[in-house]
């Protein structure tokens, strides 16, 4: 059974954390994996129906998430979580859990998140129409020690992904690419030969 | 971009103390100043003093058996034929740049060997020796490579290719343009970009004296005074330290400086032929008829009557061929430790040509690393102590040589580089006085110090005290 393990995006609204949780879903499903994309968008419905905002209810729902990344991970399952996860206590609780947890903070400045907008939130929110939107009028703690920061304003989705990537390969969960062609092998020898390296 | 403080890491591979801190440091009048202003000396290499792993080590603060590279050609399998080359995917470690990033620091790393391929980075990376060549992507991001040749002002070259086949003063020629490409490639960089770390990795120095030492060392056995070539490693040593100066001159204050090589170099006296002399000791046994020379290839090779065997190159690496672990292996594990213990004795023993002892160092990587990743090899030899070169081809029987099996070759490496370490713009107190010998693992824990990010523990060397980083103004 291939081995299981939760990669958290977090983040902001609007900083990637659905954009880049789906692609790499796609890469890692052509590698064979096995993958839930739990996505903040549709989890709530689903698992957490009558919680609200408040912090406490976030925490709960946090945890829920965590939960179910975990039991996903105990059957090869790969977990790609999308969802905010504010507080830094809780991701701490997760990350303690969770024995193959990977953060990924995706960073961006919020004058890029409001131009995003994709959902019309920050444009509510700033307006007063809504209350605790994250980032607006709800805290996000930064993570200090997350596995990766990704400033997702500067670089491409496939900058990101291929740093995810290579995360995941240095952590021994993808396999990595053996660096070298047997061509480039074959013209790396040759000179190395040349210069009596050996 | 929030003002924070740089770090300048200039690396000049196999520049050694006793030419930059001595012999020539008239010619280096520049570097010589900076030595008064900080802290400068003898920076201890890996073992083996060689640059992969030595630029890998400094570069992640750990040694060779931590990282599980011990050469640039590292076992994959414990078989006859598995020594795979190395390269970026080979580090499992993260680098300096690599840490930084996570911090949010950006970056600009220009030919630094093993960074082929090169992997994604916060900033921009020219990856370095053991790229394949010109054609290979080897750049990030990749639309970099494009700019290249308007960056520094002529076809970018990331190392001298057929250095055997080619005339003295053509290789001569191609290291000076190659240096001077890549310095204009830097300045440029340094001047557009935004940026907190640079390091730069120019292979010229190597290559040079390489190719170039007999003429130059009065030491060397073939050297002659007034050659048309003596004055070459002198002068290029004065060119470097004006594209060091030039470069320099464009760094915020308050940048520390680092200048450094990985290891140093020497006069090399000849080739040690190992699997001669393992065969010689009964060690290394060949099917009959034996070939008289040329490469040794696993067929030629008894194995089940075989001990152990050695790889070349400017030090040599020994294999056992232990049973229940190779193949065909002969040596029984319970004798393995008292078979290690007398071949490291008989190498130390051995004479030279001459009848004298050749000086052989033997190290056991047990012992001198704090893990053994991947597979390292059984004993690590320094041919007379590094003097001389390991040849692993068959020679007639004979065990040491006059030139190596792939033609004349000047120099081998020596354990000690070189370490220069100042702020732009201030005096360290205490500085330029004496020296001292630092390690090549001290200069990640620097380099994250400077920056107040914490040091791995895992990371084995210390941290140099630069005072209080000043945040530069630009």
């Amino acid at each position: 059974m291939q081995q299981g393990f939760t990669l958290w995006f977090t983040g902001l609204p609007d900083s990637g954390k659905t954009t880049l949780a789906r692609l790499l879903a796609r890469i890692l499903t052509e590698k064979g994996f096995d993958v839930e994309v739990l996505d903040g968008n549709e989890l709530r419905e689903g698992l957490s129906p009558k919680l609200g905002f408040s912090r406490e209810e976030r925490e709960d729902h946090n945890r829920r998430v965590g939960y179910l990344a975990r039991m996903l991970n105990r059957h090869g399952v790969v977990s790609i979580v999308a969802v905010i996860a504010p507080y830094a206590n809780v991701r701490q609780e997760i990350r303690e859990k969770n024995k193959d947890y990977m953060e990924v903070y995706l960073e961006c400045p919020q004058e890029v998140l409001v131009s995003r907008d994709t959902k019309g939130l920050y444009k509510k929110a700033l307006a007063g129409q809504i209350k605790n939107l994250t980032g607006v009028d709800d805290p996000y703690e930064i993570p200090e020690n997350p596995e990766l920061v990704l400033r997702t304003d500067h670089k491409s989705e496939q900058e990101c992904l291929t740093e995810v990537i290579w995360l995941l390969e240095r952590r021994g969960y993808v396999s990595p690419s053996s660096g070298y062609t047997p061509e480039e092998e074959a013209k790396v020898r040759k000179h190395l030969e040349n210069l009596s390296y050996i | 971009m929030i003002p924070r403080p740089k770090v300048a890491i200039i690396g000049l591979d196999c520049a050694p103390p006793e030419l930059v801190f001595d012999r020539l440091a008239d010619r280096m009048p520049f570097v010589s100043r900076l030595r008064g202003q900080g802290l400068w000396g003898r920076l201890a290499s890996t073992d083996p003093p060689i640059t992969v792993p030595a630029w890998t080590s400094m570069t992640c603060g750990l040694d060779p058996g931590q990282l599980g590279l011990y050469g640039f050609r590292n076992r994959t399998r414990y078989d006859y034929t598995s020594l795979a080359v190395a390269n970026a995917v080979s580090v499992k470690a993260p680098r300096l740049w690599d840490m930084l990033g996570q911090a949010g620091m950006r970056s600009i790393v220009l030919g630094v060997p093993q960074t082929y391929p090169p992997r994604p980075l916060n900033g921009l990376m020219v990856a370095g020796f053991l790229t394949p060549d010109e054609e290979s992507e080897f750049t990030y991001p990749p639309e970099l490579k494009g700019r290249l040749p308007e960056l520094c002002g002529g076809p970018y070259q990331i190392d001298v290719r057929d250095f055997r086949e080619k005339e003295p003063e053509q290789v001569k020629e191609e290291v000076w343009n190659m240096t001077r490409r890549r310095f204009s490639l830097a300045r440029r960089l340094l001047s557009e970009q935004e940026w907190d770390f640079f390091m730069l990795v120019e292979m010229g120095p190597d290559r040079l004296q390489h190719g170039f030492w007999g003429w130059f060392d009065p030491g060397h056995r073939l050297y002659k005074p007034g050659n048309p070539h003596e004055n070459v490693i002198p002068a290029y040593y004065a060119c470097l330290d004006q594209e060091i100066a030039s470069l320099v001159g464009l760094l915020p204050e308050g940048t520390l400086i680092l200048i450094v090589s990985d290891h140093g170099a020497q006069a090399m006296q000849g080739g040690l032929a190992i699997n001669e002399w393992l065969i010689k000791k009964g060690y290394l046994r060949l099917k009959q008829p034996r070939p008289e020379q040329g490469p040794l290839r696993p067929e030629m090779v008894d194995w089940p009557r075989t001990l152990a065997w050695g790889e070349g190159g400017y030090y040599s690496r020994l294999f056992f061929n232990l049973a229940g672990r190779e193949p065909q292996g002969a040596l029984e594990s319970a004798q393995a430790e008292e078979f290690s213990r007398r071949l490291a004795a008989e190498l130390e023993a051995m004479a030279g040509p001459e009848g004298k002892p050749l000086g052989n160092r033997v190290l056991k990587p047990a012992r001198i690393y704090r893990e053994l990743n991947g597979l390292p090899p059984d004993l690590i030899l320094y041919p007379g102590n590094l003097a001389w070169r390991s040849l692993a081809g068959l020679n007639q029987g004979r065990i040491f040589a006059q030139e190596n099996d792939r033609g004349l070759d000047h120099a081998n490496h020596a354990p000690f580089g070189i370490l220069v370490a100042a702020v732009k713009g201030r005096v360290q107190a205490g500085s330029g006085l004496g020296q001292e010998d630092f390690a090549i693992y001290d200069l990640a824990p620097t380099v994250l110090r400077w920056y107040g990010l914490p040091v791995p523990s895992r990371m084995i060397g210390r941290a140099l005290d630069m005072g209080e980083p000043r945040v530069p103004a630009g």
